[in-house]
């Protein structure tokens, strides 16, 4: 099997991890696998300019162990019937509602699914690097946040470049219609932002 | 005089008990079955000559609640009506400037699509797209390439801030297009999990139909009598319903179109700041998909398929189609399925207002249940 590139595996760090399928009821098919909640959470915010992502906890399936589903063959594999209706589009607004997986299927797949599996990496991808970008580049990032959300704290004038370059990626993934020109984008964004406020990659 | 009643207040026990007292439990009952048919209604009114509902149909006689003779010959398709929809309202509403509220779903979207269609980009000067943060969320492709480059755009949530009658616009919204398509409700995802529902034939297996409608929710009684109300007036208005879907669209489409004509108020009373009254509303507001083109459109049985298809994508496939046509979107398309502002705003029907008189207004029980009580008995059949 080709993988794809960026690829991330999205099996669980450690046994007993997190593990989230990203899952397609229309296709009936999981087109993700990550071991972040939040990771699952963005994701599905971003995709849904294509298509709605539901979450589902793979852990709590009967069948499931670390080395049933990964990004490998996640196509493979849908949920029985009466676990799409927890998942039924009125609740899709909802990214706090994390379906419990009772049973997962293999169902081979016979469509066409790369494209997709290579856009919800990249947008994988480019969200743990802006992740990777902003620790790097901004001290104490996480408890900023925090208390920005928090107080209404102007952010410090350094900060706001690498703030704003998670808008610019985040659009750019987002109304993304070809990969190969969206991730030219997002590298020149990167670059861009780099050599004007000498940002650390 | 009542022209509409608020079921949402049917359990105010002064409410309750003129009804019982006037006509009895069972015309309680039934209303509070009807009610339980799809909770998004705030009343279930018949658009038919021999109404057979428990409240008088005082509305329809008035235009934009009444129901056109059914043509069996008018052939039109989607795309012929909806062309021409857009070119009447060109012609019969230009003197004003235009306000769209798009939601980013498949009915308003139609609209917006078909304005770029049929007419010039000089009228587009004319035209605001009044949408959210949430509308541009379920459809950024379309925003991002079709309406920021041709339209002036305004938060639709600042304009229900801003004084109803300031509003110097012909006002343009989505409605009633759930009620050609068969209201979508909680049903829908339960034929599509059980598609061949879909196509039963409820002359030859009524009690296929009794038990779907006493499973929403309603007892086995009220669906007896409600599937005899259906298939009684469609016979009389000569509307040929032969499934189960068809039956459930003629529901939708007779008896829920009053209440999604009264839809805005119910969902923006209280918030569109200064809306004094119905008649107010009605002079500003023009719904898009009444017109008989849609209607005739709609009692056609041979467009079921266009209408619901066989997969729940499917639903809308004639309005689907027409988008894709202008915007060539083949994830909205292959994905958008139907998304009511319902599912995402709960409680439409927590407004104040219980019922309106004859003078159009917006009667609450706070300030005026003597007068609601007494006008309640002559509303009943």
């Amino acid at each position: 099997m080709t993988t794809l590139k960026p690829f991330d595996h999205g099996a669980p760090k450690n046994p007993g991890g997190c593990h989230i399928g990203l899952y397609q009821p229309i296709l009936n098919r999981f087109l993700l696998t990550v071991n972040h909640i939040r990771d699952a959470q963005d994701i599905a915010l971003i995709a849904a300019s294509r298509y709605p992502l539901f979450l589902v906890n793979l852990v709590t399936a009967d069948n499931y162990n670390e080395n049933l589903i990964d990004n490998l063959c996640c196509e493979n594999w849908s949920l029985p019937n009466q676990q799409i209706t927890p998942t039924k589009l009125k609740v899709y607004a909802n990214l706090h509602t994390i379906v419990d997986a009772e049973h997962l299927l293999e169902n081979p797949s016979e469509l066409a699914l790369s494209e997709e599996k290579k856009y919800l990496q990249l947008c994988c991808y480019y969200l743990r690097r802006y992740d990777e970008i902003i620790q790097k580049n901004t001290y104490a990032w996480e408890i900023k946040k925090f208390m920005t959300e928090i107080f209404d704290f102007e952010p410090h004038p350094h900060d706001i470049p690498v703030q704003n370059l998670k808008k610019q990626i985040v659009a750019e993934l987002f109304l993304c219609k070809d990969i190969k020109s969206t991730t030219t984008s997002i590298e020149n964004i990167i670059t861009k932002a780099k050599h004007d406020h000498d940002l650390v990659l | 005089m009542i022209l509409y009643f608020n079921a949402a207040w049917l359990n105010h026990p002064a409410v309750k008990q003129t009804i019982i007292d006037h006509r009895g439990l069972d015309t309680f009952s039934k209303l509070t079955n009807l009610d339980k048919l799809n909770t998004s209604h705030t009343a279930w009114y018949s658009r038919t000559d021999t109404n057979q509902l428990p409240f008088k149909n005082g509305l329809i006689d008035v235009p934009g609640f009444a129901m056109p003779k059914y043509n069996p010959n008018c052939n039109l398709s989607w795309t012929d009506v909806t062309d021409q929809r857009c070119l009447d309202l060109r012609a019969s509403n230009w003197h004003r400037p235009w306000v769209i509220f798009w939601s980013g779903g498949i009915d308003s979207t139609v609209i917006v699509a078909s304005i770029i269609k049929n007419l010039p980009p000089a009228d587009f000067d004319n035209i605001t797209i009044a949408c959210s943060p949430l509308s541009i969320w379920e459809n950024p492709q379309f925003y991002f390439d079709h309406i920021k480059p041709n339209f002036k755009v305004v938060d639709s949530l600042k304009l229900l801030s801003e004084d109803f009658d300031s509003q110097d616009a012909c006002i343009i919204d989505g409605e009633p297009s759930d009620q050609l398509f068969g209201d979508g409700g909680e049903y829908l995802p339960i034929l599509y999990q059980n598609p061949e529902l879909l196509q039963t034939d409820i002359i030859k297996n009524k009690d296929c139909a009794v038990d779907f409608i006493a499973s929403l929710r309603t007892d086995k009684n009220f669906a007896e009598w409600y599937y005899h109300v259906l298939i009684t007036s469609a016979h009389q208005a000569g509307v040929p319903i032969i499934s189960l879907y068809q039956l459930l669209w003629w529901s939708a489409f007779s008896n829920a179109w009053t209440s999604v004509k009264l839809r805005f108020i119910a969902v923006t009373n209280g918030n569109w700041k200064n809306l004094k009254d119905v008649k107010s509303y009605f002079d500003k507001f023009v719904h898009w998909y009444d017109s008989d083109g849609y209607q005739q459109w709609a009692m056609n049985p041979a467009h079921v398929g266009e209408k619901i298809g066989t997969r729940v994508t499917d639903f809308k496939l004639a309005p689907k189609k027409y988008i894709y046509s202008v915007d060539k979107n083949k994830y909205y398309f292959d994905f958008k399925t139907k998304v009511g502002s319902a599912d995402i705003c709960p409680d439409l029907r927590s407004g104040p207002w219980c019922c309106i008189d004859h003078n159009w207004n917006l009667l609450n029980l706070t300030d005026h249940q003597d007068q609601i009580i007494s006008m309640l008995p002559d509303h009943l059949v």
